[in-house]
C-alpha cells in the first residue's frame, strides 16, 4: 500500500514537474541543468523533419505497393480470360501483341509457362501504361 | 495527428516543455545519462512526437490539450515502462492504492482535463528520501509563514498550487501574498528536488 508520506512526496515532485516544465519555467530549468536550449530545439526540429519524411516516404512505398499489386491482379485476371477462351492460339496473340520471341520457345512451353509468360507480359504492358497516365 | 507547427513559437515552447518535463522525470526515474535501454531523456520526446505524428498516440484534442497529453500520456508511460522489469515489479508489489480517486495529480490547465492522469505511475520515493524531502523543505521554509501554509496546502490538503483561490481561501491570505509565496515555494522545491538528484547520482 503506498504510504501517506510517499503519497505526498509525490504530490510535491508533481508541482516540481509542473513548474520546470510550464513556459515560464521550462528555459530557466534546461539552461541550468547545463543544456543549450537553442541546440536541443534545433535538434527537435530537425527530429520532427524526419519523422514527417519517413511517414511521407511510407505513405509512397504503401501505396506503389497498393497498385503493384493492383496491376497484378489485373494480369491474372487477364490472362485467365484469355486461357479459359478455347480459341485461343498463342501464336496468334504473339503476332497481333507484336512480341519478339523465338518461334521455338513457345512451341515446347507447358500451360503453366505459358501462364506466366503471358502474365508477365501482361504486368509489363500495365505498367508502362500506368506510367503514361502518371507523366500525363 | 499533430494540430500544431512545431516551427512556430506556441511549437517551439511546447518542445521545450517537453524536454523539460522529460529531463525533470527521466533523472528521478533513471541515475544515468543513458538508460540501460540506450535511451536519454531527449529519445522518450521524440518517441512520443513520432508516435503523435504517426497518429498512433490515440489522442483526441476534446479530451485534453496536446502537452498535457504528450507529457502524462505518453513520455510518462514510455519512461515508466522502460525502467527495468525488477524494478516495474518491486513498485507494483509495493504500490498500490487503494483509492484511486482520492489521489489527483497536477493538471496543467486551470480546467481539469477529461483525460485523467494514470494514478498508478507514481514513484516509488524511499523513506530516506521521503524523510529527506520534507526535512529540507522545513528547514528551506525557515518560519517563512506564508510558504509554509502553501506547503501544507498542497502536501497535507491535496489542493494544486493552480487551486489559487481556494487556497488562498483555505489558508486565508491575499492572492497577492499567495503569488508571491508561491515563487517562494517553487525556488524551494526545485533546489529541493535538485539536491536529491544530486545526492543520488554520487
Amino acid at each position: 500500500m503506498a504510504s501517506e508520506d510517499n503519497i505526498k512526496v509525490n504530490k510535491l515532485f508533481a508541482e516540481y514537474l509542473n513548474e520546470i516544465s510550464s513556459d515560464q519555467g521550462s528555459e530557466e530549468f534546461l539552461k541550468a541543468e547545463g543544456i543549450d536550449t537553442d541546440q536541443l530545439l534545433s535538434e527537435g526540429l530537425r527530429k520532427i523533419k524526419q519523422i514527417q519524411m519517413n511517414i511521407a516516404s511510407e505513405k509512397t512505398e504503401r501505396e506503389y505497393q497498393a497498385m503493384k499489386a493492383s496491376v497484378f491482379q489485373r494480369a491474372k485476371d487477364q490472362v485467365e480470360k484469355l486461357l479459359s477462351d478455347a480459341s485461343f492460339s498463342l501464336e496468334t496473340f504473339i503476332k497481333s501483341e507484336n512480341i519478339q520471341v523465338a518461334y521455338r520457345n513457345f512451341e515446347n512451353m507447358t500451360k503453366d509457362e505459358i501462364k506466366e509468360f503471358l502474365e508477365r507480359h501482361y504486368l509489363l504492358k500495365f505498367d508502362k501504361e500506368n506510367d503514361k497516365k502518371t507523366l500525363d | 495527428m499533430a494540430i500544431v507547427d512545431f516551427n512556430s513559437p506556441i511549437g517551439k515552447q511546447l518542445l521545450k516543455n517537453l524536454y523539460a518535463y522529460s529531463r525533470g522525470l527521466y533523472s528521478e526515474l533513471y541515475r544515468a545519462e543513458v538508460n540501460e535501454k540506450g535511451k536519454s531523456y531527449t529519445d522518450y520526446v521524440h518517441q512520443a512526437l513520432d508516435m503523435h505524428l504517426r497518429g498512433k498516440d490515440n489522442y483526441d484534442p476534446n479530451q485534453a490539450p496536446l502537452e498535457y497529453h504528450l507529457k502524462f500520456h505518453v513520455i510518462k508511460r514510455e519512461l515508466h515502462n522502460d525502467l527495468p522489469t525488477h524494478v516495474k515489479k518491486a513498485y507494483r508489489e509495493r504500490i498500490k492504492i487503494v483509492d484511486p480517486d482520492k489521489f489527483e495529480m497536477v493538471h496543467i490547465i486551470p480546467e481539469p482535463a477529461k483525460e485523467k492522469e494514470p494514478a498508478e505511475d507514481i514513484l516509488d520515493f524511499t523513506e530516506h528520501d521521503q524523510k529527506l524531502i520534507f526535512s529540507e523543505i522545513e528547514k528551506e521554509i525557515n518560519g517563512d509563514d506564508i510558504v509554509e501554509r502553501i506547503y501544507l496546502a498542497v502536501a497535507h490538503d491535496k489542493f494544486n498550487l493552480s487551486d489559487r483561490a481556494e487556497i488562498c481561501k483555505e489558508c486565508d491570505i491575499t492572492h497577492s501574498d499567495f503569488d508571491n509565496g508561491k515563487r517562494r515555494f517553487i525556488t524551494i522545491l526545485k533546489r529541493v528536488f535538485k539536491k536529491l538528484q544530486l545526492t543520488q547520482t554520487s
